[in-house]
This record gives C-alpha cells, structure tokens and sequence, in this order.
C-alpha cells in the first residue's frame, strides 16, 4: 500500500473511533480548564463591577491588560508553575492514553472498547515512560545540540556580514535543517511507541534503536506519511484562524459560539492526532519485517463495512504482559 | 608699536568668526569649531585637526577650560560607562578588543603656549580614577568676560566596533563624539548654578550630551568611493590626488557634529514642499489653536537626504514620508524647523548600536530587511530622532541632569505625532525575522496605552528629574525619563486644556530655542500660559514618587420602605411600624403596577486609594439615563454621594475620560451595581483554548 492509502485507512480508523476521539478531547479540556478557572476567577473579579467588563468584551483592552500584569505581578510565577504543573500531569496522562490509542489502533477489532483502552493505558505506561527518557536523550542530542552547533556556525559564518539578507537566509536554512531532524526524531518515537505495542516489545532502548532501521528503510513512505497528517493539520488551522476571525465576540451569544468552534478546533487536533497513531500502526503493520501484515485485515472504504480477518492474529497480544521477546531495559 | 600692531590684528582675526556668524545667527554662538578629519579605514580611526573659538559669555574671567573626551568611554572595562553598562547598551555589546578612545597629540593656544602639559583627567560625578571622558587645563592668563580664545587641538580618535551610538562596521562608519568637545561654562544664576562653574559631566550608561551653541565648519577626507552625511550643509567636495575627496559640511547655530560614510549608502533627496504638505486650513487652525499669526506658524521648505543601505531600498518612502510627518507636525506646534537641511541615516545591519540616534540636522533611523506594515518600529524611530532636532537640539536642555526635558518631551510629542500622522499603531513581534501581523491581525493601540503601560514597570522608585546616572537602575532611568514623562505631560494638558497646553508648548520652544533651560523654566512657562499656580502639579507628579489611583468603592442603590421603630405623626400621634408592616407594605408592593412609583436611596463612595492628590471628575447614571456630575477635590481620602431617586443607579465612574493618564487602575475607576461576567468569560475561555492548544503540542511531542 502507497503512504496515501495508508494514511486514507489512518484517518478512517480514527473518524470511526469516536469515543476514543471524545476521550481524549476530554481529558484536554479538563486539563486546560483546571488552569483557566483561576484566570476566570482574577477576571471575574477584577471585571465584573466595572465598566471596563463592556470593553473587554468589545476588544482586547491593553490598559486593562497592563493593569493586570502589573497588580498581579507577583503571582505571575504561581500561574506559570500551575500550568507547568499541568503540564507534567498532562505528560504522564498522554503516556498512558497513548497505550490506550495504539492498542485500540492495533487491535484485532481496531475499535474502541474500555477494557481495550485501559488496560493498554496500564500495560504500556512503564515501557513508554522508559522510552520517554530515551526520547529526551534523543532530542536533546540531535535537536538541542544541534541547533546549538549550528547556531554556533551559523553565527560565525556570517559575523562579518553586512546583509541581513543573507544573513536571514542563511538563519532559515538552519531552522529547516533542525525542524527535519525533529520531525525525524519525532518519527523514530511514534514507530518506537508502535513497536513496542504491535511487537510487544519490552525494551525501550531496542524500541528506539530498531525503529531508527525502520525509518530510515522506510524513510520515502514515513515521511510522505508524517508530511499527509501535518498537511491535514495545516488545513484544519487554515480553516479556523479565519472564521475565529469573522466572528464577533461582544455578545455572550457569540462567545458561545466561538468557544464551540474552538473546541471543534481542538477535536480536528485530536483527530489529527488519532490519525497519526492509526496510520502509522497501519504502515508499521505493512512495512515491518517478518510475517507481513500482522493482521491480514483489509479495510474497506470509508461508509461501507470494515471487515477484519482473524486468521492471522498477532503472535502476542497487544494487551498480553509478559510476551515480549525484548529485554527490558 | 609693530608688536602691538601685531596683537591687535590677531585679536582681531580670534573675534572675527564669532562677530561675523553673530549677524543674523539664531544663537549666542559660543564656539566655533574649524575641524579637519581625516578617515584611516584600514586603523579604523581618525586623524584630526580642531581649530575652536570660544566665547567666554559669563561675567568671570576663566582660568580653567573643561572638554568632554567622550570617546575614551570605550578605552576599557574600567570607565565609567563600562562600569554603568556592563559593555552592553540596547542589547548591544562592546566587543573585545575594538575599543575606542581619543587621544590628544597637541592642545595650544593660538599664542603658541602649550596646554597639554596642564591637562588632568576629571571624575566629578563618580570619582572613578579610572575615567578618562573629562578633562582639564589651566590657562596661563585668564579669559575676560565676553572675550574669545582660540585652541588649537590635534587628535587621534580610534573608533569603536559600532556600540552605543558610535563606531564602525565593516565599511559602515557612524562618527559621534568623536572629538574634543568643550564643555558648558554656567555663570552664577544660570540653571541651577549657585557659583560660576563648568558644567561638564563623565560619560554616562544612561545620559547623553549638553554642550554650547555656535558653528561647524567641518572639512570630512575619506576615500572617494565612500557616501558622506553629516550635520550641516555640504558646501562643497573636493578631490584628493591620493584617491580621497574632501567634503565640507558648515552649519551655524547647533551645538554638536556627527557624520557618517559608507561606501554602500544609496542618497535619496527629497524637498520637504511646505506648501504642499501644510494646508492653509492647517494653518490657521494651529495658529488659533497655539494664539500666533499664521505666519508665524507658517513652515519652510526643507531638503530631505536619506543615506539608505541597499536592501532596505524599497523602504525610502516610508523614512521619507515619517520625516515629512516629523518636520509637519513639530513644525506647526512648536515652530518651524529652521535648518535647510536634515538628513536621515539607515545604519548598516549589525550596526544596530548606531541607530535611533539623533545630532543637530542629522539623524539615524532604523529598520530590517522584513519591516512590520505602516506605523511601525520604523516610523516611529525617524519621528522619535527627529524630535530631537527641537527636545535637545534646539531647546538645549542639560541631558545629563534633566534627562526628561528632552527625552520625555519628545516621547510625548512622539505620540502625538504618531497617533495624529497614522493613527493606531499594531503590535508586531517578529518571529525569526518575519513580522507576525503579516499573517494574523493584531492588536491596536495609541500610543497613550502604551506610554501608560510602560509607567506601571517602574513601580515608581524615583523621582521623574534625577541625574541620569542616579536613578535606581537603568529601567528606572528609562521609564521615567520617556513614556512616565510622556503620560505626565499627557495629564497636564488634560488638566489645562488642549489649547492651553498646545501654547504653553509653544512658549517653552520659542522662548529656550538655542539656550539651556532647566526644569524650573519648564515649569514658570507653564504657571505664566496656564494663567494660574501649578506648582501643585509638579510637586506631585514630577518631584515625587507617589502613585496615583482613584476607585468607586462603592454603589448602592435600595428600594425606600419602611422603617421599623415609633413615629410621631403631626396630629401628635405615636404610631409603631412594625416588621408585619414592613411584609405588608412589600407585599401591596408587589402587587402594585407602579414601580415607577418606587424610591431608591442610592449611595456612591469615591476613595483616593494613592497618595497624589489631584481634583477628579466623578459622574453617576442612573438607569433612567439621568447623570449627575461633580468633582471629587480629592484632599480627604473619600467622598461620599447619597441620592434618593425614583430610579436606581447603573453605574458611577470616577475620571470617565481617563484624564488622568497616571492612574494606576481604570478598572476600579467605574463600579455597576449589575455585575457582568461575559467580558471574564471571552478571555477565560480564550486562555482555555490557548492552553488546550499547547497541551495538544505537548502530546505530539510525548
């Protein structure tokens, strides 16, 4: 199958999967909603007698605006820990929906069920939590240190140059070479995850290693793949920034109108999201070597029936402990 | 007889130069500088030669003379200005091993006597023995009250990679303070002067320049390829046999010179057309706005040159045009620019340390390769630095001991101009070189928020007129030097009026051009034009750190009924309300269809929650549209209003015009007795969904 047809069946195991879909809006949405209450209860506060409530209402008010960063000055740091607080609770809920999502997307079924989902939250959570650490590894050495190498060239090639121009040019080119790398780093860490699921694979290390080989064979395909779900992303963004735009928001009408198209907007990314899961289980599922498809499923087109074949389930269970042929680290 | 002859004739030719210059010179012409320099691009330096005539115009007779070696603020870490700015201004840094500095080969009399045997380094702000950026030599004869000497100084200036507002880069050369200036000599009684003495400061992080008024005559050799600007009128070019050209710049009546070159330069001219930029509306508009003739305020035509680097071409208009919106409105509030030309340099990239600067006529501007849409960082740059040529250039207040006479002022006219010229400014972040409000609309603002906004930063820990070099920290210099300055005088013309402000502006230009005034002359100039005492407003708002904040604290408004106790009714009869009645009368209340019937006993406190004390205009509305109006004198901490209407009150608002630019909280300055959440909502909400988006990123990466 062609990345595209993956992708095609990637999005269509996502769109089908609707609670999983709703989940995982919904522990978003929780969690953001944890950190703006109390920016709504300073608002409020500060707002709710006064005339420049009207005005904040019409337009972003930047003496109000001003105001408030000035008197609450000194709180500024416990907002910032609390989403960074938020923050780290959101991380270790990712790691544990992760295992879900891909353990649903790697199911003989690849539906939605409970029991499904939570057990991979749980049976998977330790394995990605190891592979997290890999991952920061990774990241900080071909990310971080790169960009700090390249700036580093960067900044003496052009230190006598009298172009901003060039200079520019030149700053973009590295930007593009750190975002490719990242976006390969990236890659290596979705395959690793799915690996470790659809492999039931036990070592985060080996996970990581062996999906470098599998990016890099299959570099054309992952690429094209990760390139379709970031283009559908794009598009939802390209869609909304413009409608969020045209619509007025100075009745409270309006603002619950806008706060759904928001959430739509958020929904696309989750989607986005699932899609990525999906599709590179699927793609995983198609390229990795040995016995072929795991599943030997074929998916039918979009509104018809999808089918799965269940002669040929996979050696380990997703949601089985303790199959793994891989140490674990 | 031969000898005396002799003596005559040369004291003939000192005084020449001053008396001729004096016919028809708009200033006292103190000095007059003769200078040759000469570029050295591969030494990165300057060879000159300085021939001053200088007046002494007090009342005593000068046994000492002081000079500002400014350049020598960039010889090591240990000068003053190192010290100050930890090598770094503007978020430029001094560069190891390019330091700059002056060195004196020669200073003689024009008798021949040899001065530099009696030079001495002077520190008398901070007593830092290692600063060499003042200093002095004893003269063997004293100068006579409103006689001339004349020097003659040879020197060396080593140029600095471009930092804090002078130096090289690369071809780029940004020359300021480059030569042995002299300093201001202030007789008893002038400015704040209790004794005759010389007023001649250190290099400073946070100050610029004060120096006396007079004549350039400034003769530029630099190799022939290179594009020369400077302060003053070219008069004439001359090729060099050794591949080098000449060029001559002379202008009267400034009290500084600065040049540039630069091979790369692009020169773009334009005549800055008075008739066609300035309507005859315009005109008599102003002139009864600011009470002159309209001749008076009349402007005249100005050649515009702009020295503009090659990728930023495409941007000339718009320097061009923010220079014809400068020398428009300055010129019809203040009085018109009376320079033939002004020039405007784009300093080369990288050369970011010479930008936004500003000497007599000319100016350096500064932009990059991908500037934000119009009004931007850009517009904003060539006004701001153009003002100058009035806050600084004209009106020679002292930058270094009053930094917001020139500063400030010139902030606040900033603003004016701006939001006159283009109306409301955008905010523009540039992400990696590109403007974001390329892509997305953003938010709007005049520039009284901004100048506001930028008040709160300081947390009001000096006084706004302190020494430059003595407020708390460098932030503390900047806020209360420009946007603190602004908003205070933005008060102040709300407090007098429009057209009354707009006069004493003007009075200030037209009676301080080409002379140094201090604060107090500010201040007389306002207290004269404003016809009444407003030391009250200075003493608040300029020599005080107080804060100001007024609020509604309170808003009632309750339905008048029955009160419970005895009461005597005029037959003599003692009748007791009771709580039964009190539900009775509620009751038929409610049954009634006349609530319009109903009176409300409504209340209103306004509190001075700051320390300033400054009358301010509260107005009440009630819900049937009816307003009350009254001034609140501010001298006890609260006021309380009590009204008894048929109608309850929607809101009550202290300052509802926002007069008082200072005030710390607008939020608190109106009170509704409704409360309303949706404006609480829209941004929560908003914040809600910026937060779900990054945790969304989050998720990606994990």
């Amino acid at each position: 199958m062609t990345a595209w047809e993956i992708f095609y069946q990637g999005r269509y195991l996502a769109s089908r999967n609707k609670k999983l879909w709703f989940l995982l809006w919904l522990m978003n949405a929780l969690m953001a909603a944890v950190a703006a209450l109390p920016v709504f209860g300073i608002l409020s506060a500060e707002l709710k007698n006064s005339l420049m409530e009207t005005s904040m209402m019409n337009r972003f008010n930047l003496d109000f605006v001003s105001e408030l960063i000035f008197k609450y000055w000194d709180s500024l740091p416990m907002l910032f820990m609390l989403v960074a607080t938020l923050g780290i609770v959101y991380v270790v809920l990712t790691l544990l929906s992760t295992g879900g999502t891909l353990a649903v997307f790697s199911s003989a079924e690849r539906r939605f069920t409970a029991p499904i989902f939570f057990r991979g939250c749980g049976v998977y959570f330790w394995r990605f939590f190891r592979l997290l650490i890999v991952a920061v590894i990774f990241y900080g050495i071909f990310v971080m240190a790169l960009n700090g190498i390249l700036t580093s060239l960067v900044d003496k090639l052009t230190k006598s140059w009298t172009q901003e121009r060039l200079v520019r040019l030149v700053s973009w080119a590295k930007v593009l070479g750190v975002a490719f790398v990242f976006v390969v780093v990236n890659m290596i860490f979705d395959y690793a995850k799915v690996r470790l699921v659809v492999d039931e694979g036990r070592s985060a290390v080996m996970a990581a290693f062996r999906s470098i080989k599998f990016v890099f064979r299959n570099f054309k395909q992952t690429l094209a793949l990760f390139l379709f779900c970031m283009l559908l992303g794009l598009l939802f963004i390209v869609i909304y920034n413009p409608l969020e735009h045209l619509l007025p928001q100075n009745t409270k009408r309006w603002i619950i109108v806008v706060f759904i198209l928001q959430q739509f907007f958020i929904l696309a990314r989750v989607y986005v999201r699932m899609t990525f899961f999906s599709s590179e289980v699927l793609l995983y599922e198609n390229l990795r070597p040995g016995p072929g498809p795991a599943k030997g499923e074929s998916l039918s087109s979009p509104g018809s029936t999808v089918t799965f074949s269940e002669t040929s389930p996979p050696e380990n269970s997703p949601v089985q402990e303790g199959s793994a042929t891989d140490p674990a680290i | 007889m031969k000898k005396t002859l002799l003596m005559m004739l040369l004291v003939w030719i000192g005084l020449l130069p001053v008396a001729s210059l004096a016919q028809g010179a708009l200033s006292q012409q103190v000095v007059h500088y003769q200078i040759a320099a000469r570029l050295d691009p591969q030494a990165k330096a300057i060879q000159g030669s300085e021939t001053l005539t200088w007046l002494n115009n007090s009342s005593d007779e000068i046994r000492e003379l002081q000079f500002h070696l400014y350049l020598n603020a960039f010889k090591n870490e240990k000068s003053t200005f190192m010290r100050e700015s930890g090598g770094q201004l503007r978020g430029d840094r001094a560069e190891e091993g390019k330091w700059g500095y002056v060195d004196i080969h020669s200073m003689k009399l024009d008798s021949g006597y040899d001065l530099k045997p009696s030079m001495k380094f002077l520190h008398p702000d901070d007593d830092n023995a290692d600063d060499q950026t003042v200093i002095a030599v004893a003269l063997p004869e004293p100068v006579k009250p409103n006689s001339t000497l004349t020097l003659k100084i040879e020197f060396y200036s080593k140029l600095p990679r471009v930092f804090a507002r002078t130096g090289f880069f690369g071809d780029f050369y940004m020359v300021g303070q480059w030569f042995p200036k002299i300093g201001v000599y202030e007789q008893a009684g002038m400015r704040y002067a209790t004794k005759g003495q010389w007023n001649c400061h250190q290099f400073h992080a946070t100050s610029e320049f004060y120096a006396d008024y007079g004549t350039y005559h400034v003769d530029i050799t630099v190799p022939s390829n290179y594009v020369v600007g400077a302060t003053g009128v070219e008069q004439s070019t001359h090729p060099n046999n050794d591949g080098t050209t000449t060029h001559t710049f002379v202008q009267e009546d400034v009290h500084d010179f600065a040049w540039t070159a630069d091979p790369t330069y692009i020169r773009v001219e334009k005549i800055f057309d008075a008739g066609r930029m300035v309507s005859e509306a315009e005109i008599s508009g102003v002139a009864r706005l600011v009470g002159r003739s309209p001749d008076e305020v009349r402007l005249q035509n100005v050649k515009m040159i702009l020295l503009i680097h090659p990728e930023h071409a495409a941007q000339a208009d718009r320097h061009l045009r923010a220079l014809e919106y400068g020398l428009k409105y300055f010129g019809l509030w203040y009085g018109k620019y009376p320079y033939p030309t002004i020039t405007v340099v784009d300093p080369a990239y990288k050369g970011g340390g010479a930008a936004g600067m500003e000497y007599p006529t000319l100016i350096t501007a500064g932009t990059s390769w991908l500037p934000s849409n119009p009004p931007s960082g850009l517009e904003e740059v060539v006004i701001h630095e153009f003002g100058h040529q009035y806050w600084y250039g004209m009106v020679g207040s002292n930058e270094f001991e009053e930094s917001w006479l020139d500063e400030g002022f010139n902030t606040y006219s900033t603003s004016q101009v701006m939001d006159t010229a283009y109306g409301p400014s955008s905010i523009s972040i540039p992400f990696m070189g590109i403007p974001v409000s390329w892509f997305v609309s953003s938010i709007k603002y005049f520039e009284d928020t901004i100048n506001r906004g930028e008040t709160f930063g300081s947390t009001y820990r000096d006084y706004i007129v302190r020494n430059a070099w003595e407020y708390y920290d460098q932030v503390s210099y900047g806020v209360n030097s420009y946007p603190r300055t602004a908003a205070t005088l933005r008060t102040l013309q709300h407090l007098v009026g429009d057209q009354t402000f707009a006069r004493i502006m003007r009075t200030y230009f037209e009676r301080w051009r080409f002379r140094h005034p201090s604060s107090n002359d500010f201040r007389a100039v306002v207290n004269e034009v404003a016809g009444r005492d407003m030391n009250w407003f200075f003493d608040q708002f300029v020599y005080s750190s107080n804060t100001l904040d007024y609020s509604v604290d309170k808003v009632s408004s309750e339905k008048q009924g029955l009160r419970l106790g005895l009461f005597d009714d005029p037959g003599g009869k003692r009748r007791e309300v009771t709580v039964d009645d009190q539900k009775k009368q509620e009751k038929e209340a409610a049954k009634s269809k006349k609530q319009e019937d109903a009176l409300y006993e409504s209340e209103v406190i306004v509190r001075r929650i700051g320390e300033v004390v400054v009358p301010v205009d509260v107005r009440v509305v009630f819900e049937n549209g009816e307003q009350f109006n009254t001034t609140f004198d501010g001298q006890y901490r609260w006021t309380r209003y009590r009204f008894l209407k048929p109608t309850k009150i929607r809101y009550a608002e202290v300052d509802p015009e926002h007069k008082l630019l200072l005030d710390l909280n607008f939020t608190n300055n109106s009170r509704t007795l409704a409360a309303h959440h949706g404006g609480a909502v829209r941004w929560s909400s908003k914040f809600m969904f910026w937060i779900q988006n990054c945790l969304m990123s989050l998720m990606a990466l994990v």
